[in-house]
C-alpha cells in the first residue's frame, strides 16, 4: 500500500471512530457530564516515536525518544484550542538511504483542536487534531577542517491523537495518549526516490501529566 | 548602541550564513553500474560523496553520501548536495570486504552549478580498468662510458577527472591520460630499477637515447598484474 493510500486510509478510520465513539456515548455523557473546574491546561510528556512505512523516516532512520509540550484553552466545557510543541531525536540508521550526517533533531510547532468526553469525574477522553510546521535539524558533528554538515528538512505536519485522562487531583492529572503523526516533507529528490521523501508517519505513544487551572 | 547591535546582528546573519555547507530540503540520487575492462560488473565497490572536490584517493573524510554496488554492479544511494564548493565522488573497488589494491583510483569532480536543477546522477556502465605494475630495471654492461637518457609513458592508474556539465558522463575518457616519467644513467649512476603503476592490457613506451643519438621506442605490453621491463645498455 502506498504511503498516500495509506495516510487517506488511516484518516478517513480516525473520523470514523471518532463518529462512531460521539454516537455511542453522546446520551450517557449528558448525564455524567459535570462542569469543568479547569480551563486553561499545561501539559508535559515523554514520547516514545514508532515510525513505520516505506519512507526515509522508517527505514534510514533510527527514532529514540521524544517530548512534548502544550498549552491549551477550553472555551465550552469540551471544545478545547491550543499550541503544541513536540521534539523528536532520531540517529541516522542507514546512510546509504538518507545520506551522510549523524541524527537529527526534529522540532514541530502546531495548533491543535479537540473535544473532551467526560467519562465521569476522573476519566476523560479527547480526541483532538493538530497541524503545523516541523523542522528536521540534521547534523554531523565529526567533520574534518572547516566544512559544516548541519542542515534542515522541512515539513508540514498532522498529528491525530487521542488523549485518555486520570484526574488524581482537582488540577493534576496523568494521561497516555496514542499519536499518529503524518510529516508532509519538502525535500526535493530524484523522481524514482520522491516517494521515499514526500511523506513520514509515525506511531507516537505519549506519556504524562497535565496541571489544569 | 544600536548601531553596534545591528552591525553585531549583521555580522551574525552573515556568519551563519557563509557556513552553510549542505543545501536544504534537498537529497541527490547515484545510480549506475560499475564495470571492469572486460565489460565484467564490479561487485562490492564502495561508492562515496565527498563535500569537496578536491579528493585525495586515500579514505575520503567529509562524506556526505556512500553506497555499495550489488553482485551485478548496480548501486543506487542517496547523497547530501553541496552548497559552497563542487562535491566529489570517489569509488573504491573492493572484493570480499577487502580493498584489494587492484582497480585503478577513480575520483569525479563535480563544478559548482553541476547540481543547480539536477536530482539524479546516472553512471551506466561506467568502467573501471584494474591495475598493472611494471618493475623497470635499467643495467649498464658496456665498460665504456656511455650517457642514457629514457622516458617512460604510461596511463596513469589515478583517475581524476572533471564534470562540469552532466552531458560529460555520457562521452567520458577516463583513465585515459599518459603520463611521463624521465630519467638519465651515466658512469656516475649507472643502474635504475623502480615500479611504476598503469592500467591492465594497456602499452607502455619506453623511450631512450644514449650518447644524444636519435631517440629509439620499445612498446612494452601491460597484460599481466604485474609486469618486467629489463633494459641493459
Amino acid at each position: 500500500m502506498s504511503s498516500s493510500l495509506l495516510t487517506k486510509t488511516l484518516i478517513l478510520l480516525f473520523f470514523i471512530n471518532c463518529w462512531t465513539f460521539y454516537a455511542q456515548t453522546s446520551d450517557t455523557l449528558e448525564i455524567k457530564t459535570k462542569e469543568s473546574k479547569t480551563h486553561l491546561n499545561v501539559e508535559f510528556s515523554g514520547i516514545v516515536p514508532i515510525a513505520f512505512g516505506d519512507n526515509f523516516a522508517a527505514d534510514g532512520m533510527d527514532f529514540k525518544y521524544g517530548l512534548n509540550f502544550s498549552f491549551k484553552g477550553y472555551f465550552t466545557d469540551h471544545l478545547f484550542f491550543g499550541l503544541k510543541f513536540q521534539h523528536l531525536r532520531a540517529d541516522v540508521a542507514d546512510q546509504t538511504l538518507v545520506g551522510v550526517f549523524e541524527h537529527s533533531n526534529v522540532n514541530s510547532y502546531l495548533a491543535v483542536g479537540g473535544y473532551r468526553f467526560v467519562l465521569d469525574e476522573q476519566f476523560n477522553i479527547e480526541p483532538s487534531l493538530g497541524i503545523g510546521a516541523t523542522v528536521y535539524n540534521n547534523k554531523k558533528t565529526t567533520t574534518t577542517f572547516d566544512e559544516k554538515i548541519d542542515f534542515e528538512d522541512d515539513a508540514t505536519t498532522l498529528i491525530f491523537s487521542a488523549a485518555a485522562s486520570y484526574q488524581i487531583t482537582e488540577q493534576l492529572k496523568v494521561f497516555i495518549k496514542p499519536e499518529y503523526r503524518i510529516d508532509f516533507m519538502q525535500i526535493d529528490t530524484a523522481p524514482i526516490r520522491q516517494d521515499f521523501f514526500d511523506e513520514a508517519h509515525f506511531l507516537n505513544i505519549l506519556f504524562g501529566i497535565r496541571f489544569g487551572y | 548602541m544600536k548601531t553596534c547591535f545591528k552591525l553585531f546582528c549583521l555580522l551574525s546573519i552573515l556568519f551563519f550564513w557563509s557556513c552553510e555547507d549542505i543545501a536544504n530540503n534537498r537529497r541527490l540520487i547515484f545510480t549506475g553500474n560499475l564495470i571492469d575492462e572486460n565489460d565484467e560488473p564490479i561487485q562490492n565497490a564502495r561508492l562515496i560523496s565527498t563535500l569537496n572536490a578536491d579528493l585525495g584517493f586515500a579514505e575520503a573524510e567529509n562524506k556526505i553520501g556512500q553506497g555499495q554496488t550489488d553482485t551485478n554492479g548496480f548501486f543506487e544511494f542517496a547523497s547530501l548536495v553541496p552548497l559552497s564548493s563542487g562535491s566529489g565522488l570517489q569509488i573504491l573497488p573492493e572484493e570480499s570486504d577487502v580493498v584489494v589494491d587492484e582497480f585503478a583510483d577513480v575520483a569525479l569532480s563535480f563544478d559548482n552549478g553541476v547540481f543547480d536543477n539536477v536530482n539524479q546522477i546516472e553512471l551506466n556502465n561506467f568502467k573501471i580498468p584494474r591495475k598493472a605494475t611494471l618493475e623497470l630495471n635499467i643495467q649498464k654492461n658496456s665498460t665504456e662510458p656511455v650517457f642514457l637518457e629514457w622516458t617512460i609513458e604510461r596511463k596513469t592508474a589515478q583517475c581524476f577527472i572533471t564534470i562540469t556539465e552532466l552531458n560529460d558522463l555520457e562521452n567520458i575518457e577516463f583513465c585515459d591520460t599518459f603520463f611521463s616519467i624521465s630519467g638519465q644513467n651515466n658512469s656516475d649512476n649507472p643502474e635504475e630499477s623502480r615500479t611504476i603503476e598503469s592500467l591492465r592490457n594497456s602499452t607502455a613506451f619506453f623511450t631512450y637515447s644514449i650518447n644524444n643519438a636519435p631517440n629509439q621506442v620499445i612498446e612494452i605490453s601491460l597484460n599481466n598484474p604485474s609486469n618486467v621491463f629489463e633494459f641493459t645498455y
